[in-house]
């Protein structure tokens, strides 16, 4: 008795932090999404289900989830594959090691803002690096961030930018905990350098394959920071996202029972990704049934 | 534990009763407009000024940027609004129908000359239903802005410019270079996406005679043949004259006409500041004039500027208005005006030195005469955000103007509807 009230003293501050800071508010989301409520009036008057019956038929909201599907597909595999790649280049034993690893996670530690400035740089037609490059190959310049065809792919080129150096880091923790005798064995048995990348490094890679992916997912489905800085969702909504939709809902126009009902809906979604992921791939991954 | 029992009770008695006295004596004020010189001008001028004045205040500014909006939004919902904020009168009709921020008009009752000396259109716009909610600190007319060397360049006049759309399309087309398919220089650079659409087709709007809005103030009124040949011309601009390119011109600060990338913009004075701060090698070479209208006897220039709002729920509301008047008084209103680049917001300036020994601010002074603010009713930002992704369809060349302007119709009315029904 003694030491369990010991053990509830110590987990007793993150619980308060997650009741105040995490399960108050999603109650509160909750609420809200069946009100009218304008951040400025007060208080909320109840009106059921409308809320999210306008949603089913809000063309914007709808733009905004398949736009952050599309986004997902874009930056989820891509995102895994370079920064595998990566974390096993990096992984080998040569000089400075340490210093490519400290330059390819220095994105992930820079704010969105100084991102958003650099690659619109990057992007911008006629100066951009990106139009330098393809011209010095004798291709046509694109325009990148004022293009609805190629906007939305351009903030994949950012975001898995900038996120390569997390997932590099990742996998090279699960890398450095392989045991060598493995890849020893299977030199000896004649496997090449591939054979022992596909048969020994990603099955033993696979419960942190599964965390990156299941984060990758959750991450994915909120992506903002981005789409604020460098489109603010054009040209022509090819860029807005669910979440952007759900700020411009709460802080542009002040309608927080609509904010909230999208909230919910992305909280659902998200909820049941991370579910079907752990059901359909969590003993493939992890080995445990 | 009992022999220090009394000294904790009296500590944070204490505690509790220096926080009462420090939150009432102390001023709250928002920025949102703020160069280092006006931080500069509020840090050493005006907060000792006014505390000197008022002893036993504290003035506690915060210069926030584009990120008041936000920051405003929370503090309104929590309660714990400033005591005074800054921002444009956009904001005026929402704050007024939701109480958010008080009138104004018992202060102005006990100086009745206090608002003489304020440009009329600027005013207006800090108005809601008779009641004034904002007094304007700085206004802003727009001016069409020119290079004079690239119109003798390609022979045109630099004193006479375009009076009318037909002849500013046509000096556009001379001035406009192409590079392959990459625009080298902009005959006349129009915004192509975000609210900023909304602005430049309001001023076409307007100078062909149309309005955004009927008599009421709110229904949407562009939905006609005014309004169809305003947004055809925008988009011919675009589309078939090609004088200006879809998406950003340049990320540089200062826009285009900074880095040579456009010939004609239409710009507020804030053009000047920042040709003189990144490219004051061009400043002999700029020059202004009267934006275009259907006939050159009609031009339309929408009035911005911030404006200073008290909160209803603001703790020290009397010394808010205090602020404000000292804000506003000539020394100030004119010295804040120059930190941003900005015009002062008082009809009596146009003697000062900063709008009288420079002849381009000069006709920026003179052009608050004839400009109108954007319409002022609860339901316009949202209106206005929706609209310029139905205009931007027009622009890419994805609809018609006439189907754009029958869905922008539709959802405004929508929109206005149900705010009324909130």
């Amino acid at each position: 008795m003694r030491k369990s009230r010991t053990a509830y003293l110590f987990i007793a501050p993150a619980m308060i932090y997650a009741m105040v800071f995490v399960l108050l508010p999603i109650a509160g989301v909750v609420f809200l999404s069946g009100t009218d409520y304008n951040i400025l009036r007060g208080s909320p008057a109840w009106i059921g289900l409308r809320n999210y019956v306008e949603l089913v038929k809000d063309q914007r909201f709808l733009v905004s989830f398949r736009n952050t599907l599309v986004f997902m597909a874009g930056v989820i595999p891509s995102g895994i594959v370079l920064s595998l790649l990566l974390a096993v280049g990096i992984n080998m034993k040569m000089k400075g090691r340490g210093v490519f690893r400290s330059i390819y996670y220095l994105p992930q530690v820079t704010s969105f803002v100084a991102v958003g400035v650099v690659w619109h740089w990057i992007f911008e037609p006629r100066y951009g690096l990106a139009n330098l490059i393809l011209r010095s190959l004798g291709l046509s310049g694109l325009r990148w961030l004022s293009d609805p065809s190629t906007a939305l792919f351009s903030l994949m080129v950012v975001h898995v930018w900038k996120f390569l150096g997390y997932k590099m880091v990742i996998f090279l923790a699960g890398l450095q905990s392989i045991p060598e005798s493995l890849y020893e064995a299977s030199a000896i048995d004649g496997a090449g350098k591939v054979r022992q990348f596909v048969s020994i490094t990603v099955p033993m890679l696979k419960p942190i394959l599964f965390y990156v992916f299941a984060t990758g997912c959750i991450g994915g489905f909120q992506v903002f920071d981005l789409i604020y800085v460098m489109t603010q969702g054009g040209p022509l909504n090819s860029t807005t996202t669910v979440v952007h939709q759900i700020f411009l809902n709460a802080f542009e126009y002040f309608n927080l029972g609509r904010a909230s009902a999208m909230s919910l809906v992305l909280f659902a979604i998200i909820f049941m990704l991370t579910v079907t992921n752990f059901r359909l791939f969590g003993s493939v991954f992890t080995g445990v049934e | 534990m009992t022999r220090y029992r009394g000294a904790l009770a009296l500590l944070l008695l204490v505690l509790l009763l220096s926080s009462t006295v420090v939150s009432a004596n102390t001023l709250e004020v928002w920025i949102k407009d703020f160069t280092p010189e006006t931080k500069e001008l509020f840090e050493k001028e005006i907060i000792p000024r006014f505390e000197a004045a008022h002893p036993g205040v504290k003035v506690n500014v915060q210069f926030l940027g584009e990120a008041i909006l936000q920051k405003l939004t929370t503090a309104f919902a929590a309660g714990n609004p400033p005591d005074l904020f800054h921002h444009g009168t956009a904001l005026v009709p929402e704050f007024a129908v939701a109480g958010t921020c008080q009138a104004l008009d018992r202060f102005i009752e006990r100086e009745p000359d206090y608002l003489a000396d304020f440009f009329e259109s600027s005013l207006a716009a800090g108005q809601y239903q008779g009641k004034t909610y904002a007094i304007p600190q700085t206004v802003l007319s727009q001016l069409l802005v020119y290079r004079a060397s690239m119109f003798e360049e390609v022979g045109l006049d630099p004193n006479a410019p375009p009076r009318t759309w037909d002849e500013l399309r046509d000096a556009a087309r001379k001035l406009t270079i192409w590079d392959g398919d990459l625009l080298e220089r902009a005959g006349f650079a129009v915004p192509t996406s975000g609210v900023d659409t909304v602005f430049f087709y309001t001023l076409v709007l307007r100078s062909l005679g149309g309005s955004l809005v009927a008599e009421d103030g709110e229904t949407p009124a562009f939905n006609n043949e005014v309004g169809r040949e305003a947004l055809q011309i925008y988009v011919d601009l675009i589309q078939k004259d090609r004088v200006t390119m879809l998406g950003s011109i340049t990320p540089a600060p200062g826009g285009p006409m900074v880095t040579g990338e456009a010939a004609m913009v239409i710009d507020t004075p804030h053009i000047l500041a920042n040709i003189r701060a990144y490219a004051p090698q061009i400043e002999s070479d700029i020059r202004v004039a009267p934006a275009p209208s259907r006939d050159g006897t009609t031009p339309a220039s929408i009035l911005w500027g911030v404006s200073f709002y008290v909160p209803t729920a603001a703790k020290n509301p009397d010394l808010a208005w205090e602020m404000i008047k000292l804000l506003t008084s000539p020394e100030y209103n004119l010295r804040n005006a120059q930190s941003l680049g900005a015009m002062p917001s008082l009809k009596s300036l146009i003697t000062s030195g900063y709008v009288q020994d420079d002849p381009l601010m000069r006709q920026w002074f003179e052009a608050v005469e004839w400009s109108r603010a954007n319409p002022g009713y609860p339901a316009y930002r949202e209106v206005r955000n929706k609209m310029a992704e139905h205009l931007e369809m027009a622009l890419h060349g994805r609809q018609t103007p006439e189907a754009v302007l029958e869905a922008a119709a539709a959802e405004a009315q929508m929109i206005v509807d149900s705010w009324k029904s909130r």
